[in-house]
């Protein structure tokens, strides 16, 4: 019996939509992306000339690149270090069977569902009107200046906003982590005597490996590209002290009009992710047994 | 004494939250002289003019626009997206060209949208797609790698394919044995896709930015909040009261499908 066209191509006749839209709205700006970051295009207008790998080693010699790298890596360390302690914290104390618990964790979790830029739009006021009024009430010398207005303080104030969104989610994951746990394994540990910090060490902790393994690439990859929430509270200044890598793209190529360069830097960006997600699937698979 | 540590522990987390949440709310029930003048004090006189003025300035079209776009979008994801996804499951172990598929559509998942950013706003504005259509196009599009990447997972563990030979059996060729057998089965993954991409378009800013801000009619809720704030540097109230829109929308929804949303976005993200 000879099988008809559909029972043969139904494959590719389900794909067919997902391979066209992938292929003209990802894959091919993915390779103009490349291309452009090879020229001196500047947004405006159409013509540009081939300059090779120049945009890529001019960054080295950028300012504004450079302080951008710094501001991005203690953003980043800030979440990282941030998200696991606080939402391992709030989770251990949330695990336990008490009144309230239901209000604690839909209380805790809000915040992950607000637009990050509705939330820093929000904390912008805040900073602005909010928090000088306390200074000024307890005399408290550097709470009187909006925090966000100096370029030493601005970095801590916009962590502490992402901060606020940002450990929202890690709380729930360490909290299915740790309610992942055998109950058999602890109650052993509870008549054999171990102290609570011991329980954590050597029970706990080893089974929260992959949540905080899964916490750690989230907040890696929110602290590199992080956008919504910077543009809406600083833009990126004081004196570019906020500009994230992913801001920089942005106002490289829209603010800068310097679309060639601004590309050269997010394949910079990419280069970093891709890099560090290929260390951390090396570590990660050699905890995960 | 234990619990007390621990209650006051979880209390100050809590305020923590609360309290900004509480000050927007506040604050867009305040004349703006009261904001500047008394931030953190009780609503005296309490007013609603605020909110008078976001809706003169056309809120319920932004929210019209983000609820238009956001359905749409979520629709069509849960209609392209797992039919794919079946196609591949059920065809990568015999045929190499499907594995190759695969791999171009999940890619995705590695690359920040910074790299496309500049060269995806000059292709939509070349196609006269800087539109609402337009915008739907690309949610679809950059929904695809992690929701087939779920969606292909969800198939090879629970949906058997002895399924699939057994709607042959009965006569249904491949269209029907998909939304007739398959699309039902799977039910589950499609809230848990639904869920994922309502709230990141919902809340999603710099797409709308780059592709809607041009023209105001076409703005969503957080691309209209955005140039609000802007446009009243002086005089906020009305931002505040914006905001609050924005929150309670959200706040329904989540009260609502509360367990379905935190069991959905967490385990979204981690598989």
């Amino acid at each position: 019996m000879k099988k008809s066209f559909l029972s043969r191509h139904w494959g590719y006749l389900f794909l067919i939509i997902p391979i066209v839209l992938q292929t003209v709205f990802f894959l091919t700006p993915l390779i103009q992306g490349f291309f452009l970051s090879l020229t001196n295009y500047t947004g405006l207008t159409q013509n540009y000339d081939l300059v090779g790998f120049s945009n890529y080693t001019a960054v080295f010699s950028d300012s504004r690149f450079i302080s951008s790298i710094r501001f991005t890596t203690l953003f980043t360390i800030v979440m990282i270090v941030g998200q696991i302690t606080i939402g391992l914290g709030v989770g251990l104390l949330l695990n336990e069977k008490m009144p309230g618990r239901g209000f604690f964790r839909t209380t805790y979790f809000f915040p992950a569902v607000l637009s990050t830029v509705t939330v820093g739009l929000i904390f912008s006021q805040i900073f602005n009107y909010g928090i000088p009024q306390i200074g000024e009430l307890f005399n408290i010398e550097f709470l009187q200046t909006n925090l966000l207005a100096s370029a030493s303080t601005a970095p801590w104030a916009v962590s502490f906003v992402a901060l606020w969104q940002g450990v929202a989610m890690p709380i729930i994951i360490f909290l299915a982590g740790l309610q992942s746990i055998p109950t058999e394994i602890l109650e052993a540990a509870k008549i054999d005597g171990a102290t609570e910090v011991q329980t954590f060490f050597n029970i706990k902790l080893p089974y929260l490996l992959p949540s905080i393994s899964i916490v750690f690439i989230l907040a890696l990859k929110s602290g590199l590209t992080a956008f919504d929430n910077i543009f809406a509270l600083t833009g990126g200044g004081p004196q570019n002290s906020t500009t994230s890598l992913g801001l920089l793209v942005y106002n490289t190529a829209f603010t800068f009009n310097q679309a060639g360069y601004a590309n050269a830097i997010a394949m910079i960006l990419f280069l970093i992710i891709i890099i560090i997600s290929i260390v951390q699937l090396h570590i990660s698979s050699r905890f995960e047994v | 004494m234990k619990r007390v540590i621990k209650y006051s522990l979880l209390s100050t987390g809590i305020a923590f939250i609360i309290i900004p949440l509480y000050l927007t709310f506040a604050s867009s029930v305040k004349e703006t002289s009261q904001i500047t003048g008394n931030f953190f004090g009780i609503p005296n006189p309490f007013t609603w003019d605020n909110f008078q003025r976001v809706f003169a300035d056309g809120v319920w079209t932004y929210f019209w626009n983000s609820t238009v776009i956001t359905i749409l979008s979520a629709i069509l994801i849960v209609l392209v997206v797992p039919m794919g996804a079946f196609a591949l499951v059920r065809n990568m172990t015999k045929n190499k060209s499907f594995k190759m598929i695969y791999f171009l559509l999940i890619i995705g998942i590695f690359v920040p949208f910074q790299v496309i950013m500049l060269p995806i706003t000059r292709l939509m504005s070349d196609f006269n797609l800087l539109t609402i259509p337009g915008l739907i196009i690309l949610y679809l599009t950059f929904s695809i790698p992690q929701s087939l990447f779920l969606y292909t997972g969800y198939i090879r563990a629970v949906v058997p394919i002895e399924l699939d030979e057994a709607a042959t059996i009965d006569g249904c060729n491949a269209f029907q044995t998909y939304f007739k057998v398959i699309f039902p089965v799977l039910k589950p993954m499609h809230a848990t896709v639904l869920i994922i991409n309502i709230l990141w378009i919902w809340n999603d800013f710099l797409l709308p930015l780059l592709i809607l801000n041009r023209r105001s009619s076409n703005w969503t809720l957080p691309l209209f909040q955005y140039n609000y704030q802007g446009q009243y540097f002086n005089d906020f109230g009305p931002s505040f009261a914006s905001y609050v829109i924005g929150i309670v929308s959200i706040l329904v929804v989540y009260l609502i499908f509360q367990k379905n949303i935190i069991s959905g976005m967490t385990s979204g993200t981690v598989k």
